[in-house]
């Protein structure tokens, strides 16, 4: 064989430029180096699989992080297009998932290829790197991809459409039919500079999650009831946000999507393991007032709790008094803690500010006043709305409501004797 | 992620199974690993949460002060002491008039009798009063994590199952069954009677 053929051979494998591969080779060749050799050496570099030949066909249930570099036939999913910075450059880059009949694998393509939901694609010596622990692949310049004609029935569905309750971070080339709930504009301080950008709340039938729009949709208005396709998922303090960019569609739909007002109930154990959530009831028992609840004195700069009027970032302020209370809320499946704004923590103990510092002058103790609410708190079982978020600082939940648990415990009795007599080795 | 901050849960358990909890163990040899009590229906306890009665206190301290307080439940009887350590809850079980509705924060702790008998008692964290509902719905709760504890107790893939088997020879159907007891009470509207507290001192 030549080694015009073999450059032939080794271009179209690799996907690479012929001219390129057959300068490479003959290079090498003049350095004395086996063209076997030469081969494998070029496969390296450009390919990154130090195998001698080719990736075979892998079943994409089969790929691994460890896989190195595949060949896989299948169906694309969803494809959705995010701008990314890398190295100082900004790139566009198209990411979704790709699925044949044994599993469903996510995709990074750096390059245009065209690809389209529905496209059945060979996607030849294909990098697989991990991410978060789990295989992804990676179409670049190596990476030989065609179109195919033959169909491939795969047991997934194709597109990108979901219900907000679905969406999961690390989602890409999503579509939703949301009524925006809560819309508001601002200015931050981004990687150009300052920047203008949309925030807010999204709802479905499903449930209610938040949002960014990081390149304005003037279609994105409070009670407006639109589709918006391909979002992404991120994740911010361990709640899924829907983030909006430059490539998301937004139109107005001609019909109302009806908002699911309802915050979903969790056991204290699933939501903490979930790592966080958005609008969520958690129902327990206050078990312990924590420290820092009470009387608490706040940076009129930056808002931080201060200690002795000393904050961490301004330094010795004239500091500000307020109230709230951090609330340790247990069901026996696990534990967070409730935070709970003045509002609220006035009306757990049943006077204002004022009143709260005239007690604490009296005694002369600010920690009366957190006693008393400890008094009023501690044992009892309360339901708690909020956003439930899972960090270095522990399991908070940041609360919109707060009351009093004041169901019949007879009913919840007679429920319960009813599920526990159905089950096997039940009360006969 | 490790890095994360986690506070130990606060197991509820009838009183029969908390003082049957008589196995206690560390799971790491650092000194302040915390220390768990095995719950004989294949869970551990490093804090429990009980609501009942307070029935009687009592200071059974030689030099300085040491309250015990029994609290009692639909299905027995738990002993909680406090002394200097626990001044809030000492002064709780000196002050309190019983009977009264309580609710307790505390570890479970162990101790052998010269007899050799391992007696589990309560160490409280705190100690308030509560109103008749709160002891209901504790009933309940106790009631619900007690029988799903039981619909999970397999040795096979529940290491604290599979230790309940090793230190204890309990058949778990009968928490189950005064679990269910526990319930029946409520609906038959008995909640406000309190059982006859145990021999048991």
């Amino acid at each position: 064989m030549e080694l015009d053929d073999h450059a032939e051979e080794l271009a179209s494998d690799l996907g690479v430029d012929r001219a390129e591969v057959l300068e490479d080779l003959e290079r090498l060749v003049q350095y004395s180096v086996p063209v076997d050799e030469a081969r494998s050496s070029l496969r390296r570099k450009y390919g990154g699989d130090g195998g001698g030949s080719e990736p075979t066909a892998t079943d994409i249930a089969d790929v691994t992080p460890d896989s190195g570099n595949v060949t896989v036939t299948g169906r694309v999913l969803t494809v959705g297009k995010r701008s990314i910075r890398y190295d100082g450059e900004d790139q566009v880059i198209r990411e979704g998932e790709l699925a044949d009949g044994t599993g469903v694998i996510d995709f990074t393509a750096w390059q245009e290829f065209g690809l389209a939901e529905g496209d059945i694609v060979r996607a030849g010596n294909a990098g697989v790197r991990e991410w978060e622990g789990e295989a992804e692949l990676n179409l670049g310049e190596s990476t030989t991809l065609a179109f195919e004609d033959e169909p491939l029935d795969v047991p997934y569905e194709v597109g990108g459409d979901r219900a907000l309750a679905d969406l999961a971070p690390g989602d890409r080339g999503r579509n939703v039919d949301v009524r925006v709930m809560e819309v508001e504009s601002k200015v931050i301080d981004g990687r150009d500079g300052e920047t203008e950008i949309l925030s807010g709340v999204l709802a479905d039938e499903s449930t209610r999650l938040p949002f960014t729009d990081w390149d304005p949709h003037p279609e994105l208005q409070e009670g407006g009831s639109v589709r918006i396709e391909d979002v992404y998922v991120r994740e911010f303090r361990g709640v899924p946000s829907v983030n909006v960019s430059e490539f998301s569609l937004v139109a107005p739909l001609d019909r109302e999507v009806a908002a699911n007002e309802e915050a979903r109930r969790l056991p204290i154990g699933e939501a903490v393991d979930g790592g966080g959530a958005f609008d969520v009831e958690l129902v327990g028992n206050v078990i312990e007032v924590r420290d820092g609840s009470g009387l608490i004195q706040r940076c009129p700069d930056c808002g931080r709790v201060v200690q002795n009027g000393q904050c961490r970032s301004h330094g010795q302020v004239d500091a500000e008094d307020d109230m709230r209370v951090k609330a340790i809320l247990d069901d026996g499946t696990g534990t967070a803690t409730a935070v709970l704004d003045r509002e609220m923590t006035e009306a757990i103990y049943g006077g204002t500010l004022e009143d709260a510092l005239e007690a604490a002058r009296d005694a002369m103790d600010r920690e009366v006043v957190a006693e008393d609410i400890a008094a009023d708190l501690v044992g009892r079982e309360f339901r708690v709305r909020g956003t439930l978020s899972v960090d270095e600082y522990g399991a908070n939940l940041d609360a919109t409501a707060f009351e009093a648990v004041d169901d019949d415990p007879t009913e919840r009795a007679r429920a319960l004797l009813q599920s526990a007599a159905g089950e096997p080795g039940g009360e006969a | 992620m490790s890095s994360i901050p986690t506070r130990e849960v606060a197991r509820r358990a009838f009183a029969t199974e908390f003082n049957d909890a008589g196995y206690t163990f560390k799971e790491s040899d650092d000194d302040r690993a915390p220390l768990y009590a095995l719950l004989p229906t294949g869970a551990r306890a490093n804090r429990v949460f009980v609501v009942g009665t307070l029935m009687e206190t009592e200071d059974v301290g030689d030099e300085s002060e040491y309250w015990r307080g029994r609290i009692v439940d639909p299905t027995g009887t738990f002993f909680t002491y406090a002394g200097q350590y626990q001044p809030e809850a000492a002064a709780a079980l000196r002050e309190l008039e019983t009977p009264t509705f309580v609710a307790i924060v505390g570890k479970p702790r162990t101790y052998e009798t010269d007899e050799g008998d391992v007696r589990v008692s309560l160490r409280p964290e705190s100690i308030t009063v509560v109103d008749q509902a709160t002891r209901d719905r504790w009933v309940v709760e106790t009631a619900e994590r007690t029988i799903e504890r039981i619909g999970a107790f397999d040795p096979e893939t529940s290491e604290y199952a599979m230790m309940a088997g090793e230190q204890y020879d309990l058949p778990v159907e009968t928490y189950r069954d005064q679990a269910i007891a526990a319930l029946e009470s409520l609906e038959d509207g008995e909640s406000a009677e309190a059982p006859t507290a145990d021999a048991a001192d």
